[in-house]
């Protein structure tokens, strides 16, 4: 086994017989998968829209990322445990085990204080904790599919209204294939009293997820929900192409943190996961925020852009990522703050950090448009090169249509000395170690906005992701 | 003991060093003189391991060949080098930096005393009362970073059987001076060995009487 294969501890598979259908893009794959979840009429029709839609578009080609197209019509757009379940208790222990392994378990006595887990294996949520305890707050936590069960009318009103199903060509294809994903609703007033989490595990080999997230903040709520994920390490790539959409009303308060962690393929660049994601906020109400928070390591392909739709007056868009690319791994990586309102703030601090023979890009747009008098936007976007062969590329683009925004931008681009490598050598500190001091450092004005049971994870993970890189 | 023999040291094609041989006895201090561009730098750092600094011939301390280990495993067999020049490590606040090395040598002290340690030590030397949060050496003055490394030294000083100084007194104020006496003084007490590099013509005068003159070796 290479250095790479030796460090993803999450690349087990689950011995369970799963259960694959919908293979190839296509409007039977469409049907099969609504009629699966028993879905109404106006769903179906979204997502025969989608496909209607996608019939013309094409793949973005503009990123800097070099790979093998996936062979749509060759993915099994949907896969679960042959065995039915329909509750928590009821689940394959074998599953049940091996989140415990991931570090997320699931049952009553063990689950994780303080957070609340909705557990979504391949295509569909095997679970979601605490989710009574929510209830009796008014809280919606749940499977995206049971919310379209229970709550039509909430996601009627809001899916696709964040990411239009025609945005891009991999919204498309969610917006048309869309497995399960979560759901959050916050009634007014009300601040969660939970860290709300779901966990995304891809098993089953020759398909992909498409998990949808929707979460609706109403007037003066407030809601942290952490996002993490992994896959079974296989010589194949696995695609995954979500949409996340957020809404926030007048004073209502988001934070979405993720700790991305797909297996990046081996040292030759050979399997690992393509991970296309389109995620966008939109800041509805006046004065409201939403804060992205990322830590990538993980993914072959990375294609993600974060992003924040400024509409409500002194509404608040910040973006903090730490991204790490190592051996063959490509991240095409940012965000965009498009600001519409008057008196909007964002605020972008991106972190890129790129070892082995890997490619690192940020890609950010601000925009100001002729609405948004007195914005302001400030972006640091600084990256680290560890090693003579990795890349790093900034491409920030700011696009102002008024006079009265402000956009500051501040950027570094640099590699970790070997003056500092040796003075923590002389301190006892081995290659690795210092490396990951370097990195954490580097890292820490964004680590510091992470969740606590997060931060913990990230640097655990960064440590992780140095090993066996240096030296 | 610290024992040199026949070491010869090079940075990419010059010659610094040619066939230097010490033996320094437990709870003693060598004195390194010579002129500027002599090697007594040179020397300290090829004891260290700086990976730039090629060197045949032998170093051994206590009958290990630190000549064939890595420079962060001497550090861990009980060598450390005060830095003429100390980096700025952005965004590794000290305090942190101090906890690495905690865990990287496996110190026998806990982290709570650790921290006490070193909120004292920079009381004692005068130090601003946020210097442990900041990032290491960032906007330090030149006699700031060299009160850093003593500190380190200080926390380090059960482990270090091989004390190298190298300039630790430039830029210092003269109350601090008292500070590398102290250390040299613990240092060879608790049966270690010292080399020191200085300019300083009162710790010239105190250590004369074993000296290696790098212009003569």
């Amino acid at each position: 086994m290479n250095e790479l294969e030796q460090e993803y501890t999450a690349g087990f598979t689950t011995n369970v017989e799963s259960e694959l259908t919908g293979r190839g893009l296509n409007e039977n794959t469409v049907r099969l998968i609504s009629a699966k979840n028993n879905e109404p009429e106006w769903l179906l029709e979204f997502r025969l829209d989608a496909l209607n839609k996608l019939s013309t578009m094409t793949e973005p080609d503009w990123a800097e990322l070099k790979y093998t197209r996936p062979d749509y019509d060759n993915i099994y757009y949907h896969s679960r445990p042959k065995k039915q379940f329909k509750s928590l208790d009821e689940v394959p222990q074998e599953i049940l085990d091996d989140f415990e392994k991931l570090g997320i378990p699931l049952h009553e006595r063990a689950k994780l204080a303080g957070v609340a887990v909705d557990a979504v294996f391949d295509s569909v949520s095997i679970g979601t904790t605490y989710k009574e305890k929510l209830a009796e707050e008014g809280i919606i936590f749940c499977s995206f599919n049971e919310a379209v069960q229970h709550h039509p009318e909430l996601v009627k009103q809001y899916v696709g209204s964040v990411v239009p199903r025609g945005d891009n060509w991999f919204a498309c294809i969610n917006s048309a294939v869309f497995s399960d994903g979560s759901f959050v609703y916050i009634p007014e007033g009300k601040r969660c009293p939970l860290e709300l989490s779901t966990y995304f595990r891809i098993n089953s080999a020759g398909s992909g997820q498409f998990e949808r997230t929707l979460i609706i903040a109403d007037k003066d709520s407030y809601v942290s929900y952490l996002e993490g994920c992994t896959a079974p390490q296989r010589d194949e790539n696995q695609l995954h192409a979500a949409v996340v959409e957020l809404v926030a009303l007048d004073r209502a308060e988001i934070k979405y943190s993720t700790v991305q962690n797909w297996y990046p393929g081996d040292e030759h660049g050979v399997g690992g996961v393509y991970n296309f994601v389109t995620k966008r906020a939109q800041c509805r109400g006046v004065k409201s925020r939403v804060s992205w928070t990322q830590v990538e390591t993980g993914s072959a392909i990375t294609w993600k852009y974060p992003s924040c739709v400024l509409q409500g007056e002194g509404s608040t868009g910040e973006f903090y990522s730490v991204a790490v690319t190592k051996g063959r791994q490509q991240a095409d990586t940012g965000t965009k703050m498009i600001h519409i309102g008057a008196n909007t703030r964002s605020k972008i601090i991106s972190k890129g950090i790129s070892l082995g023979n890997s490619t690192m890009t940020y890609r950010g747009l601000v925009r100001m448009t002729p609405g948004a008098k007195n914005a302001r936007n400030y972006t640091q976007c600084d990256s680290l090169m560890i090693g003579n062969d990795s890349r790093s590329n900034t491409v920030p683009y700011t696009d102002c249509r008024n006079d009265t925004a402000q956009i500051e931008h501040e950027a570094t681009t640099g590699r970790v000395s070997d003056e500092e490598l040796y003075y923590l050598a002389t301190r006892g500190l081995d290659a690795e170690q210092a490396a990951s001091t370097i990195v954490n450092g580097f890292c820490r004005s964004v680590l510091n906005t992470l969740p606590l049971e997060f931060a913990a994870e990230a640097n655990k993970l960064l440590s992780v992701t140095m090993e066996g890189s240096i030296g | 003991m610290l024992k040199i023999t026949n070491l010869s040291a090079s940075i990419g094609d010059k010659q610094i060093l040619n066939n230097v041989n010490i033996e320094l006895a437990e709870g003693r201090c060598l004195l390194v003189t010579g002129q500027n561009g002599a090697g007594k730098s040179t020397l300290l750092h090829a004891i260290m391991g700086r990976p730039d600094i090629a060197i045949t011939g032998n170093i051994d301390l206590d009958s290990v060949e630190l000549h064939n280990m890595d420079c962060h495993e001497r550090a861990r067999s009980g060598v450390f080098l005060a830095h003429q020049a100390p980096p700025t490590i952005d965004g590794v606040n000290t305090m942190t930096l101090f906890k690495e090395v905690q865990k990287a040598q496996n110190l026998d002290i806990t982290t709570g005393n650790l921290i006490k340690q070193v909120k004292d030590l920079s009381e004692q030397f005068g130090l601003p009362d946020d210097w442990s949060k900041r990032a290491f050496n960032s906007g330090a003055s030149g006699g700031e970073r060299k009160k850093g490394e003593l500190m380190q030294a200080e926390v380090l000083s059960k482990k270090t059987k091989l004390l190298l100084l190298d300039e630790p007194d430039s830029g210092l104020e003269q109350s601090s001076r008292q500070k590398i006496v102290e250390l040299i003084e613990n240092t060879c007490n608790s049966g270690g060995s010292v080399m020191l590099v200085t300019h300083d013509k009162e710790l010239q005068a105190k250590y004369n009487d074993n000296k290696l003159d790098l212009n003569n070796a």
